[in-house]
């Protein structure tokens, strides 16, 4: 018996794309942007991989709110005016356009099989929404019953006649599932005729090629419009994950968010940077004018906290906890929390058992640098309590997050021609487990929170939820979760600029620098852990590498106030490592508020490459040196 | 299209006419096999991967020149040089004929191009044997190696387009690259994925490919891993066949072969016996990849592919 993805626990499943808006609705929690989306505009929507785009799209449809349990649907679906229409694409549907039409993407016959499938694609879907919107006749749906279509046998013959005339199809009864069967003889004909062309052969072109997808749609909104009488009724036409799309096609559907046609909305999701081939063109719409940018990177910690939150109790009530619970009681508390177990708990700085004490004379020991730092910023380690409120969140709590990593990785005191001796390569992830810790290794992705956490709710379940999950228990799927990201980065593609360039050696560049100022080098109370991205070293492929490690949520632009859903010039953008990566490199789950110019960063790490480049060299030169001092004393010996 | 197969080399056809395509490059046991066959076949073609930096390479051509072996080069063009073989091949001359391929060496887009060769002729009086030397056990590469290429093997075996909403099911034939397979679910982010992995091979070869995937193994759960024995490859043969018979109803098929080459063999026939729905792709570090020499075992197996009433390929 094969066991497909909708046997299974729907928080198990891999991602929510192919899950169907039944499915989807069960596990959703509404992050902040949804109420946004609602609204009856044309919106883009933008997000890393897994940062719940399709999610929000299928939320929107008939299907998604029909489905949803919770208290806050009535609110949510009144919102919504208009009927969505959801159409996906993916991976293997570019793929094989690709290879039927021989990949050449600036040639006609690609520009045109495409636009075809997608226009047919773009029927499918418009079928499927108007046969659920029939299918909510009768039901007594209170909140929904205003989209209920109503036809009788003679009305939906008559719709298949007109909708089949419109789109150059030949149905061979007049039945809207007719149409259906006819639209797919159409993508075989389209499929035969493109490789046809592809062998050199000049076969007669179907009737779909050509045909705008756009007028398609306007034709199937004319039609129904009209056969139940109501001309004014507004649609929404979802596309998501348009990056998957060829640029020639990405502009058309963007070049759509100018459309005036009141009775249209385009709502669609990509990536937030768009490389150079695939900048919209000059005719496309703007941000300003024609649509609404919602945006699901970057973000404020509190509002990622409070959805993960959410999205934790989510988890604990399917699978039948009390979802009233903190986040705490499950996880425990993190050291990347601002102090607030510290602040609950109380006497952190007391000797000789408070945390904060603890750690400070652990690190004072090993750490000559910040022995000096205390010594040099008259902290008595002994007696913190001493200290002014404002001195002690100067001096002690903001060097926090920084004296943890140190204290936790650095080893009691190497030796002066060793200095890389000084990190501890067997020390764990522990310190980045722990309620905010997760959350914030998670930056609000509900992709990576659910592999993470889920889990760690079953085990807090099957333990008798009366205690955190251990901590060695949570910082095994913390590496697990890393590992799996760290592949995915490894398998995709994607994660190789056009010139060649690996994303992921840009972000260890980045990364070991950072990692060499927190840890490495002596202790500083004020280290930028974020960049700028300076227009002098800013090349074309440098641009291609960081928008790509964007776009897969290895770094986080930082931006103030409304942003923009697309990226288009990174000049002068301020950006910092995305958390999840950040236990790779052993840095704090935290944010400095002070940059560093990205060259600065590349140029340090190059260098610090040279040198140890270089004492490599000088100790193979050495062992090659004993080698053949040992070769020629056997040779001796013979 | 009938397809059998089994353990060793197939036995010769007396009453046919015969020829070999062979596969030079890197690897030892690139010419092992058809030193086996050679006398059986007088039409002799090379597939040819054209290094000059490697030792074994140049050993590999210099046998198949001094045996008369017309050399393809291994690009772009080879598909419609091979078809063009292929033809020349058949009209020589009426009755059955066979033509041998060895894919022990081959790239996954060669053995495609061998097999696309021979099925796009239909012609029932045709034979392909596909054959096929494990290699000796070769430790698993420690770092992950990028991917630089995921598309499908070609055109020929993309498969169908289907409607986009529904759901992918992914078999991936295992390897030993380090987390590529758990890479691939991600990438394409299959709703369903099953494993097809090997058995039976050299020591060393089994617990690689269970460590590199280990992780792999652990998302799509026991019951999705499904075991073939290496020198049967019919097991894999019918294990394949029936998963996407059943999994290709409700979902879009996509096999990608890593591991041994006789799965990629077995993937790509499968995909053309379920009438071409199912897409076969190919995922690859390409130059990050660096070259392996292979030795070969003295072990053989083989499929036997005969196209009567062949025309619906």
């Amino acid at each position: 018996m094969i066991q497909s993805v909708h046997d299974r626990d729907v928080f198990e499943a891999f991602n929510a794309r192919f899950l169907d808006p039944r499915q989807v609705a069960a596990t959703f929690v509404p992050p902040p942007q949804f109420t946004q989306l609602l609204e009856s505009t044309h919106s883009v929507i933008s997000g890393t991989r897994g940062s719940g785009k399709t999610t929000l799209l299928k939320m929107l449809t008939l299907e998604g709110l029909d489905a949803w349990k919770s208290s806050k649907r009535a609110q949510f679906s009144r919102q919504i005016h208009y009927t969505s229409i959801f159409v996906g694409s993916d991976v293997l549907w570019t793929g094989q356009l690709d290879a039927f039409t021989g990949g050449d993407t600036s040639s006609t016959i690609v520009h045109q099989t495409q636009e075809a499938m997608f226009r047919l694609h773009v029927c499918f879907s418009a079928l499927d929404t108007l046969a659920f919107c029939r299918n909510l006749h009768g039901r007594k749906n209170p909140l929904l019953d205003r989209f209920a279509i109503s036809l009788d046998e003679n009305q939906a013959a008559q719709l298949s006649r007109e909708l089949a005339t419109a789109w150059g199809v030949r149905p061979v009864v007049d039945h809207l599932d007719a149409v259906r069967n006819a639209l797919h003889s159409e993508v075989a004909a389209i499929e035969r005729y493109a490789k046809s062309v592809m062998r050199g052969e000049s076969p007669a072109a179907p009737h779909s090629l050509g045909t705008s997808w756009l007028s398609g749609l306007k034709a199937f909104i004319d039609i129904v419009n009209h056969a139940i009488g109501d001309p004014g009724r507004l649609w929404a036409l979802l596309v998501d994950e348009l990056e998957i799309s060829r640029p020639h096609l990405r502009n058309q559907v963007f070049a759509a968010l100018r459309s005036t046609d009141k009775r249209l909305l385009i709502k669609l999701s990509l990536f937030p940077f768009q490389d150079a081939d695939a900048q919209f063109n000059a005719a496309s719409a703007t941000s300003q004018n024609d649509y609404q940018s919602i945006v699901l990177w970057g973000g404020n910690r509190t509002q990622k906290e409070l959805f993960c939150t959410n999205l934790l109790r989510m988890m604990l009530k399917q699978a039948g906890g009390d979802h009233e619970v903190s986040p705490e009681s499950v996880l425990g508390t993190s050291r990347f929390d601002g102090g607030s177990a510290h602040r609950k708990a109380g006497g952190a700085y007391d000797a000789p058992s408070g945390a904060v004490y603890r750690e400070f004379r652990s690190l004072k020991a090993k750490d000559p640098s910040f022995a000096q730092y205390l010594e040099r910023e008259k902290v008595n380690i002994e007696d913190m309590k001493a200290l002014s409120e404002e001195a002690r969140a100067a001096k002690i709590r903001k060097v926090l997050p920084i004296t943890g990593i140190r204290d936790r990785f650095l080893r009691p005191t190497p030796g002066p021609d060793a200095p890389q001796q000084r990190i501890r390569s067997t020390a764990g992830y522990d310190i980045y487990t722990g309620a905010s810790g997760l959350f914030a290794l998670s930056e609000g992705n509900p992709r990576i929170l659910i592999h993470l956490v889920r889990p760690l709710v079953l085990h807090f379940l099957e333990h008798g939820a009366r205690t955190p999950v251990p901590k060695s228990i949570q910082e095994q799927h913390v590496k697990t979760t890393l590992e799996r990201f760290r592949s995915y980065i490894a398998g995709t593609p994607y994660a190789r600029s056009r010139a060649g360039t690996s994303v992921w050696d840009f972000v260890d560049m980045i990364g070991s620098a950072l990692e060499r100022r927190i840890l490495r080098d002596d202790f500083r109370r004020d280290v930028p852990l974020e960049f700028t991205v300076d227009a002098s070293v800013l090349t074309a492929d440098l641009g291609d590498v960081l928008g790509r490690a964007i776009n897969l949520g290895l770094i986080v632009p930082i931006t103030k106030g409304h942003a923009g859903a697309i990226l288009d010039n990174l000049t002068g953008a301020r950006c910092r490592l995305a958390f999840t990566v950040c236990p790779y490199f052993r840095l704090p789950l935290v944010t400095t508020g002070m940059a560093t110019p990205m060259v600065t960063l590349l140029k340090q790490e190059s260098s610090a490459m040279q040198i140890e480049a270089n004492r490599f060299r000088r100790r193979l030169a050495e062992h090659a040196q004993q080698l053949e001092l040992a070769l020629d004393d056997r040779g001796e010996d013979n | 299209m009938i397809v059998t197969g089994g353990p060793g080399l197939p036995v010769r056809e007396q009453d046919a006419r015969h020829a070999v395509v062979a596969c030079c490059g890197y690897e030892s046991r690139g010419t092992y096999i058809a030193k086996h066959i050679l006398s059986e076949a007088d039409n002799r073609v090379c597939l040819d991967f054209e290094s000059t930096d490697s030792e074994v390479y140049l050993a590999n051509k210099e046998w198949f020149t001094r045996n008369d072996f017309r050399f393809i080069p291994s690009d772009a063009k080879a598909t419609a040089a091979l078809h063009d073989w292929v033809s020349g091949f058949l009209a020589q001359g009426e009755g059955k004929c066979v033509v041998h391929v060895d894919i022990s060496s081959m790239s996954r887009t060669l053995l495609a191009a061998c097999i696309e060769a021979v099925v796009a002729h239909k012609e029932d009086r045709c034979t392909l044997k596909l054959l096929y030397c494990p290699s000796r056990y070769v430790p698993r590469p420690k770092d992950v190696v990028p991917v630089v290429s995921s598309a499908p093997v070609s055109a020929f075996f993309a498969g169908t387009i289907r409607d986009s909403s529904e759901p992918i099911s992914l078999i991936i034939g295992v390897g030993y690259e380090p987390n590529r397979a758990l890479g691939c679910l991600d990438q394409f982010e299959a709703s369903n994925a099953y494993a097809f992995r090997a058995r039976g091979g050299e020591l060393g070869f089994e617990s690689d490919v269970d460590e590199a995937n280990r992780d792999f193994f652990a998302v799509i759960g026991r019951d999705h891993i499904l075991d073939y024995d290496v020198d049967d490859p019919m097991s894999a043969f019918y294990g394949l066949s029936s998963l996407v018979s059943g999994l290709g109803s409700a979902s879009r098929v996509v096999i990608i072969p890593f591991g041994p080459k006789i799965f990629a063999a077995a993937a790509l026939l499968v995909a053309i016996g379920e009438g071409r729905h199912a897409a076969v792709w190919r995922v690859s570090g390409e130059a990050f990849e660096s070259p392996t020499e292979r030795p070969p075992t003295d072990r053989f197996c083989h499929f036997s592919v005969s196209f009567a009433h062949s025309s619906h390929y």
